[in-house]
């Protein structure tokens, strides 16, 4: 050991005196070299207790704090591998102590330095001091190379750095760029805390391939409850809820509010804004959000029905039966029912051309137009609600839509898929709302598939696909005195036979009656949330569905609920974004 | 391993380096010129070329090793060659630049990227990159607002 400590010297001596080009060229050569005698000479490379790898921060609290993913490709699901992180979630994976063959990276002769007594103020005074001499002078658009690839959080503290780099991470061509380039990550936002019997207005975020959790305090929720959200672009929208009147901030349900309100939170800005509210008051609607061509109009959509409606004879139901595999008189009895309930809107030429200008500006800046649909959820005074309503992003504006017919039952979920917002209800109902035309389809499917008594389904939606979340027993029926055990499955419907499979099996107990489930590209994360044991706990699962097997995997457990109040299970919801 | 043309690539400081013309090609810079030239009588003859020495060496290097490794161990011998310190680092850049080579430049960027990552607050980024804080105080404590729920 102690020759080769001493080579090491006089090498490390030698490169002192060269010049620094001369000196890469020798370590570089030296690489290679050991890469070749690999066996032979991987000893006296090898580092002794700690891994050189990192740059400058070793002497910082105390580990390696460059991450594990260095030089893997980015897009990689790292999440998964950071679910077996420490508890902490915040410390990377450490890479120290990994045999390599690796020469170190530090050729001013810092190793030495680093087997002086542990002093870390020496260390950070000799790295900053050393640090300061490296004037990089990268030219502007590297520099934006190499920002635009950073995770959210890197690039927050990016833009604190000097101007320049404020700049250059704000412009809206970064920020084209870098929701091109596949450096954006899932990030998980959770609503509706409830602490120590106040609706806290917190929002905890989870930022997934980091696997770090953040706290956002947003006073303008507090108070509010029962609310529905959904993701579109790079904002969260809040809709209705209650408030208590009596209590302020309290989950009561003795006396509150229903709100019509519909608040927007952009978390990359910080900022809060309001939509135009509701037409009815609703609290935990059913919402399905989608992009729309700029073509799309809501009047005309009405317009269609318009034509549809007179010339019966010629455009009649009989072609429509062959052209659409759905059932038709669940149409016929929609579209009656609209004829009742239909809005005093007509159709209005100058008011549709303007909406044709509008569209074409807001491309041009980039802003994709969507629609945002509300259907039931319960009304001022807790009555279940069977109307519906479409939000264009374009006008602002809410229009009533055609009704469910009273039959289908309480809708419990809904999504969209292809262009179409499917919904089913408590009855075990299937229906689609059409979103270019305008109107609701009944969808008869195979069997349903079977569920708990009261553990309602959810739907989600990836890729193009529609699946089904389920609770459903494995071992008995829920007869008591016999053993039972449920089990949450999911399924997808083929959307041409509209038959239903089962395709995966959730890995955890269905403790929780109102799991929340959102999808984000080819991702679907999962929340649930249940006390046990005097204790809320939390449970975030993940299911690549583009993954053959579809296995759900466990991203984050136990790390925001533990403060919480028991009626978060009910009042949590659950949004995606891609930052 | 086929025998194809070999360049002679002279540089700055009058070294020659004799690389395989596949390789000389995977920069822009060379590409053009021996396209230019459009004889194959040139190609082997000297290109006088006018870089840092430097450059020319890192480069040359990487293109060298980059073609002596199977693909699977690529990706390996990559994330070790980049890692080197950032002056070294800066020198690299500089000859992908000038060479306008896509592949280093790219490993490059990534490796600064990943420095940037690696820093856990913003006093150290400056730190690392030896840039000055031009910010007023207050503007300062705006975008520090803006960003504060980034921090647990």
């Amino acid at each position: 050991m102690y020759a080769e400590s001493v080579s090491e010297e006089a090498l490390r001596q030698d490169f002192e005196t060269l010049t620094v080009s001369k000196r890469l060229v020798r370590s570089v050569s030296q690489k290679l070299r050991k890469k070749n005698h690999r066996g032979e000479g991987g000893e006296e490379d090898k580092v002794r207790g700690v891994s050189l790898k990192c740059l400058t921060l070793y002497g910082r609290g105390g580990g390696c704090k460059v991450g594990a993913d260095t030089g893997e490709e980015l897009g990689d699901p790292s999440y998964r591998r950071r679910s077996s992180a420490s508890e902490e979630g915040k410390v990377y994976k450490s890479i120290c102590g990994i045999e390599d063959n690796n020469f170190d990276c530090f050729s001013y002769g810092v190793r030495e330095k680093f087997w002086k007594k542990n002093n870390r103020k020496d260390l950070d005074l000799e790295e900053s001091v050393r640090n300061s001499r490296m004037h990089i002078f990268l030219p502007d658009d590297i520099l934006e190379m190499c920002l635009v690839r950073l995770p959210l959080t890197s690039v927050m503290n990016a833009r604190l750095v000097c101007k320049k780099w404020r700049h250059l991470t704000t412009t809206p061509r970064f920020l084209q760029m870098r929701r091109e380039g596949s450096c954006q990550k899932p990030w998980l936002f959770i609503f509706g805390a409830v602490k120590d019997g106040y609706c806290s207005g917190e929002i905890h975020a989870l930022d997934v391939s980091q696997d770090q959790w953040h706290r956002i305090s947003a006073d303008i929720l507090r108070g509010r409850f029962m609310f529905s959200v959904a993701s579109m672009q790079d904002d969260i929208y809040i809709v209705g809820g209650c408030s208590s009147l009596t209590n302020f901030g309290r989950v009561d349900r003795s006396s509150f509010k229903t709100h019509k309100g519909v608040l927007v939170f952009s978390p990359l800005t910080k900022s809060w804004r309001k939509a135009s509210s509701m037409k009815f008051a609703r609290s935990m609607p059913i919402l399905g959000i989608s992009e729309v061509c700029s073509d799309f109009s809501v009047i005309q959509s009405h317009q269609n029905r318009h034509d549809r409606q007179f010339p019966r004879s010629r455009v009649g139901g009989v072609s429509d039966v062959y052209e659409d595999p759905h059932r038709l008189s669940l149409r016929r009895q929609c579209r009656n029912a609209f004829d009742e309930n239909e809005p005093s809107l007509l159709p209005n030429r100058r008011s549709y051309k303007f909406i044709r200008q509008r569209s074409e500006q807001a491309n041009m800046k980039g802003c994709k137009r969507f629609v945002l649909i509300a259907v039931g959820g319960l009304g001022s005074w807790d009555e279940p609600l069977n109307s519906g309503e479409i939000y264009d992003s374009l006008s602002n504006k809410w229009t009533e839509i055609q009704k469910l017919p009273i039959d289908f039952g309480v809708v419990c979920a809904g999504v969209v898929c292809n262009g179409m917002f499917y919904v089913c209800s408590e009855n075990d109902k299937l229906a689609g709302y059409d979103i270019e035309r305008g109107f609701w389809i009944g969808i008869q499917t195979s069997a349903f598939p079977p569920h708990v008594h009261e553990y309602y389904p959810k739907l989600v939606s990836c890729n193009g696909h529609l699946f089904l979340l389920s609770v459903s027993w494995c071992e008995g029926d829920g007869q008591i005195g016999r053993r039972n055990k449920a089990v949450r499955k999911l399924w997808e419907l083929d959307l041409m036979y509209l038959t239903w499979t089962e395709v995966s099996v959730h890995p955890d107990a269905p403790m929780d009656w109102n799991p929340v489930f959102v999808a984000d590209r080819n991702l679907i994360f999962g929340v649930e949330m249940f006390k046990i044991f005097g204790q809320v706990l939390d449970f975030f699962t993940v299911c690549d569905v583009s993954d053959v097997e579809m296995n759900w995997s466990h991203i984050s457990r136990n790390h925001m609920a533990h403060e919480l109040d028991a009626s978060s299970c009910m009042t949590k919801t659950m949004a995606v974004l891609h930052l | 391993m086929l025998l194809s043309k070999n360049s002679a690539l002279e540089s700055k400081d009058n070294e020659i380096f004799e690389v395989e013309e596949s390789i000389a090609i995977q920069s822009e810079l060379i590409k053009t010129m021996t396209t230019m030239v459009n004889s194959k009588a040139y190609v082997n003859e000297r290109n006088q070329m006018v870089p840092e020495a430097r450059c020319r060496k890192q480069a040359n290097y990487h293109v060298e090793q980059n073609n002596k490794i199977v693909d699977e161990e690529l990706s390996d011998w990559e994330s070790k060659f980049f890692e080197v310190d950032m002056d070294d680092l800066h020198e690299l850049f500089m000859a992908a630049n000038y060479l306008e080579i896509e592949s280093l430049l790219n490993g490059v960027t990534k490796r600064v990227g990943d420095f940037i990552k690696a820093c856990k607050n913003v006093e150290v980024i400056r730190q690392t990159f030896g840039i000055n804080n031009d910010f007023a105080a207050q503007q300062e404590e705006e975008i520090r607002k803006l960003n504060s729920w980034n921090h647990i």
